[in-house]
């Protein structure tokens, strides 16, 4: 109960500050990025429907996103053009509708099985349909894709959406009744059945449930809210090409997804939090970032298969079951550790990006607030130092007995 | 609909190879409405796998299945059990990521008519809800019921796996060894819960303890190597020469 209410506090913080943010400062970049969040955070949570919920990893979730963002785009030009007398802010409504009919038609071959099978089905359709976008230039704009303009004299409200801030206010109450309605999914009797056929998809038919029926509505759903997701991606950028097909916008979904938490209904809210926050933040300080990003994805595989989510969650018990004084003595033993290892890390991999990058490899290269020579060896000395203290720290720490807090649970199951 | 006097289970010359292995050899037995059945059997006789084809999980590879009038033999494994058959496992098989609450809510949603339904949430089925409760009341699991199945130890997910094959309404029931691993309080209060759960049900079991097979059975069936050599009531399987030899034998 405690737990729902401070969730729902916490839900209301972010709530007003999502409203309240864009309008107090005019920064465009906070705007876009919100907008982007919001649109992210659709695609992640639809994304979970297939994989948190129903436990079927796909590699393709880009394709139903892809079909709502071109459906989207001719809408919208449509509806400037006078073809189409639908106001503007109904336009999510195409989106969704193109998601549900592909994943309809596609889902019927690809839910047959899980685990595996399914997994390269999906990967096989992403392929299959970017190629064939590829190939009517016609109809999905080749390289430089299909552009719309969003400024439409029909719309509801009487706003114009040439402001990015009016944008951001229609995306967000889409973005916020699509998750509202992706947790109200997850509850109801189909929600629950697809969490029995992830974890069990052979008890469930000896329930009186066809795990395959399941597998496929929960897949039609998910289609429709990623094709949703890809219509406000539409309404906020007015432009896409084939590319959003592929497979690096299904592999991004699936690591915020992952990131945040796949065993938590809003865990992919944190996931696709955290994995904008990195994309347009990171990269503004250094070319490295995908590395980084990369490293985290596997930090959280590894040590973490709960997601950042599952962090946050087990924090308030493991202060509970080792006290305030237990947990910061974990603190002390492991800060140091983790604290040079990363220092090292960093270094090595900036210093190696900078020598087999730059111009000039003996340019000042600006590392932790100062200008160094990655060509002067002192530096390496210095980075490997930091990486050899790590490793001493972390071994002294074990011998300590005292193993960080770390929570590995088998996730979902695979079966067929 | 089912007559009556007929029988609530018969199987005709059933059938089942596994390649060249040929492991149920042509078992034909008429289960009676409102039996408790039992199915006993040395290792390997065949026993699970019997069980494997009356609820669908393999097709035979020859033979009839009747549930009630219904031939059911090649059927899915959920459509028999919404013709009213419902079946435990040799080997626990439950959700574990969900709560018990949870599992035995998913075995009562069929039963429950919730379907697929996607508009309503699955806490406002209350004759479900609290159907779920009472019914973990009764395999003894309240006190652990919002805990994650995976955490159960081993006799509480017994108790869940009976627990989800007794939720709805099904007439027939198979319970593959229920007491295995049980220790000897266990299994002695567990058959009394059998024996409640039995009223108004037809129960096929099969079980190698067999204090629960004399005290619970009316019916009890050898399955020897594929095929059943014996069927009768406890007194008759005992005293039977064929069955002391080929199973009773090491124990008499
Ligand atoms: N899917 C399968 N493929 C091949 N052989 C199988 C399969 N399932 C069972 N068998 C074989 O069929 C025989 C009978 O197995 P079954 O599990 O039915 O025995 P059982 O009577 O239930 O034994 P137990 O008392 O040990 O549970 C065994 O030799 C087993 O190896
Ligand atoms: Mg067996």
């Amino acid at each position: 109960m405690t737990r729902s209410v401070s969730f729902l506090l916490l839900g209301l913080l972010a709530l007003s500050a999502a409203l309240a943010l864009p309008l107090v400062s005019d920064s465009r970049f906070l705007t876009l990025f919100l907008t982007q969040l919001a649109v992210m955070v659709t695609f992640a949570m639809s994304y979970n429907v297939l994989l948190g919920q129903t436990g079927l990893l796909s590699f393709g979730h880009a394709v139903y996103f892809g079909g709502g963002v071109f459906a989207a785009l001719y809408l919208i030009t449509a509806i400037g053009g006078g073809a189409l007398a639908l106001p503007l802010e109904f336009i999510p409504l195409g989106g969704a509708l193109a998601g549900l009919a592909m994943a309809a038609v596609l889902g019927l071959v690809s839910v047959r099985r899980a685990g595996t099978t399914f997994a390269m089905i999906s990967l096989g359709m992403a392929e299959l349909i970017t190629a064939a976008a590829m190939v009517f230039p016609s109809v999905f704009g080749g390289e430089q894709g299909v552009s719309t303009d969003r400024m439409v004299d029909v719309t509801l409200t009487g706003l114009g959406y040439g402001r990015p801030s009016e944008i951001y206010l229609l995306v967000l109450v889409w973005a916020l009744v699509s998750v509202a309605l992706m947790v109200f999914l997850s509850r109801s009797p189909l929600g629950r059945m697809a969490n029995a056929v992830r974890d069990n998809p052979q008890r469930v038919e000896f329930l009186g449930y066809d795990p395959y029926w399941i597998r496929f509505l929960q897949f039609c759903i998910a289609g429709t809210f990623a094709g949703l997701a890809g219509s406000l991606f539409a309404l906020t950028f007015e432009i896409a090409n084939a590319e959003v097909f592929g497979l690096r916008t299904s592999a991004n979904v699936l690591i915020a997804t992952y990131l945040g938490g796949i065993t938590y209904v809003l865990g992919p809210v944190v996931g696709a939090f955290v994995v904008l926050l990195l994309e347009l933040n990171l990269a503004r300080i250094t070319d490295a970032w995908l590395f980084y990003y990369g490293l985290l994805f596997l930090a959280i595989i590894l040590f973490a298969p709960r997601g950042l989510t599952g962090i946050l969650a087990e924090l308030p018990g493991a202060l509970r079951r080792h006290g305030a004084a237990g947990c910061l003595r974990r603190a002390l033993v492991w800060g140091p550790a983790v604290l040079s290892g990363l220092v090292g890390g960093v270094m090595l991999v900036e210093l190696s990006y900078h020598l087999s990058n730059s111009f000039d490899p003996s340019d000042p290269l600006r590392l932790f607030w100062r200008d160094v020579d990655a060509t002067n060896w002192g530096v390496w000395a210095l980075a490997l130092g930091a990486c050899a203290l790590s490793a001493a720290l972390v071994l002294r720490a074990r011998r300590g007995g005292r193993r960080p807090e770390v929570v590995v649970t088998p996730l979902v199951e695979e079966g067929s | 609909m089912m007559t009556a006097s007929g029988p609530a289970l018969s199987i005709r010359d059933l059938h089942k190879d596994f390649g060249a292995a040929q492991i149920i050899r042509g078992i034909s037995l008429d289960v009676r409405e409102g039996s408790f059945h039992a199915v006993i059997g040395p290792n390997g006789a065949g026993k699970s796998t019997f069980f494997n084809l009356i609820s669908g999980r393999f097709a035979p590879t020859s033979g009839k299945i009747l549930l009630g009038d219904t031939q059911i033999s090649g059927m899915r494994p959920y459509r028999i059990n919404r013709l009213g058959l419902s079946r435990s496992f040799q080997i626990t098989n439950i959700f574990n990521e969900m709560s018990v609450f949870e599992n035995i809510r998913c075995a009562l949603m069929w039963p429950g008519r919730a379907g697929y339904c996607f508009w309503r949430r699955a806490s406002g089925y209350r004759r479900i809800g609290a159907e779920a409760e009472r019914l973990i009341e009764e395999i003894g699991l309240s006190a652990r019921a919002g805990e994650k199945a995976g955490n159960l130890s081993y006799a509480e997910q017994r108790a869940l796996e009976v627990g989800m094959t007794i939720a709805g309404d099904a007439r027939v029931l198979l319970f593959d060894e229920p007491t295995a691993g049980m220790n000897h309080n266990e299994v002695e209060q567990f058959s009394g819960f059998l024996r409640k759960v039995a009223v108004g049900r037809t129960v096929m079991m099969v079980e190698h303890d067999m204090n629960v097979v004399f005290s619970l059975a009316d019916r009890v069936s050898v399955l020897v190597y594929g095929q059943i050599i014996a069927t009768g009531t406890p007194e008759e399987i005992r005293q039977d020469p064929a069955v002391r030899e080929a199973y009773l034998g090491a124990e008499a």
